[in-house]
């Protein structure tokens, strides 16, 4: 009996790589296969060099797409949360620190999502280019953080929570983008717009 | 405007493009790939070689029909076009040439 493949890793695959007969031809190797490690690694690759590709081929739009990340993060988190918010809401209590929390996350949310609807028919791609960026844009910080942690000047929940709070700034990117991607598609469903071939790069401003 | 090479994976998947022959899908492909050279390359790499060569105008595609084993999902089908052949031919001088008389080669140097 031939089992079904990972549907998780199908929906990864056709939410974030736009090519449609790739979906196909991993599901026809599955058959003959039957390895979900197989499938996985398949469809994370394949996510991978699509959205490489889509930057190295569009390589303005992708510095557009990390401009625009950057101007949300300097207005909204930078600027208006830190600088206005917090010092006006001092958060003091477990719940407060929570709650701004929760805003600056919503904020990164939209941030993704923001990237995403405007640099369609690449928002996967590009909201890749911006998550790179926000990676390396972490190292120093993090690097200052470690260093400290192992010459003792602070201890070790620290940098804990600097990694996990910056795992969860790009999480919450990809699913804002996800969001995005996945509403349009449900969009183009619904009035029966074809998807292939794909649009033109002119096309960007829909 | 310059001209575009191919690269290493995009040889390869020109001349498994022209082994395959009408039949040419990403599955085939990379089978074919696998069987002549024992790489195994990952669908997603040939999709993105193949997405390059399009844009090149070194390949064209067309969508088959859905098919239930594919989970309704249909086959992209390649072909390589004239131009392509052209490149590949190129690529075949080019790398003869670089080849030819190679001492280092011919085990005249270990």
């Amino acid at each position: 009996m031939t089992r079904q493949p990972p549907a998780l890793a199908t929906w990864v695959l056709e939410r974030f790589c736009a090519d449609p007969g790739l979906a196909g031809d991993l599901i026809e190797e599955y058959a003959r296969r039957q390895s979900a490690r197989w499938y996985w690694k398949q469809a994370v690759m394949a996510v991978g060099a699509y959205s490489v590709s889509q930057i190295m081929e569009h390589k303005w739009l992708a510095v557009r797409a990390i401009a625009t990340g950057y101007a949300i993060w300097y207005v909204f988190n930078a600027t208006l949360l830190q600088g206005f918010v917090r010092p006006w809401l001092a958060p003091d209590t477990t719940l407060e620190k929570a709650a701004l929390l929760t805003l600056g996350y919503a904020v990164w949310l939209a941030n993704g999502w923001t990237i995403a609807k405007l640099h369609r028919p690449y928002s996967t791609a590009m909201v890749f280019a911006y998550v790179l960026w926000a990676i390396v844009a972490s190292v120093p910080p993090v690097y200052t953080v470690a260093v400290n942690t192992i010459t003792g000047s602070t201890d070790g929940s620290k940098l804990a929570v600097e990694l996990i709070t910056r795992l969860g700034v790009i999480v919450t990117l990809i699913t804002g983008g996800t969001l995005a991607a996945y509403r349009d598609q449900l969009k183009q469903a619904r009035t029966g717009a074809q998807a292939w071939p794909r649009e033109s790069p002119g096309a960007l401003a829909g | 405007m310059a001209k575009e090479y191919l690269g290493n994976l995009e040889l390869m998947v020109l001349l498994s493009l022209m082994r395959v022959g009408d039949n040419a899908y990403g599955v085939p492909i990379s089978q074919e790939i696998e069987l002549r050279t024992g790489r195994d390359v990952a669908l997603g790499s040939v999709y993105a070689a193949l997405d390059r060569l399009e844009r090149k105008g070194f390949v064209t595609s067309t969508m088959g029909d859905p098919t239930p084993e594919r989970g309704g999902r249909a086959k992209r089908y390649f072909q390589i076009t004239a131009k392509g052949v052209r490149e590949v031919r190129d690529a075949q001088r080019m790398l003869t040439n670089m080849w030819k008389n190679l001492s280092v080669l011919q085990g005249e140097i270990v």
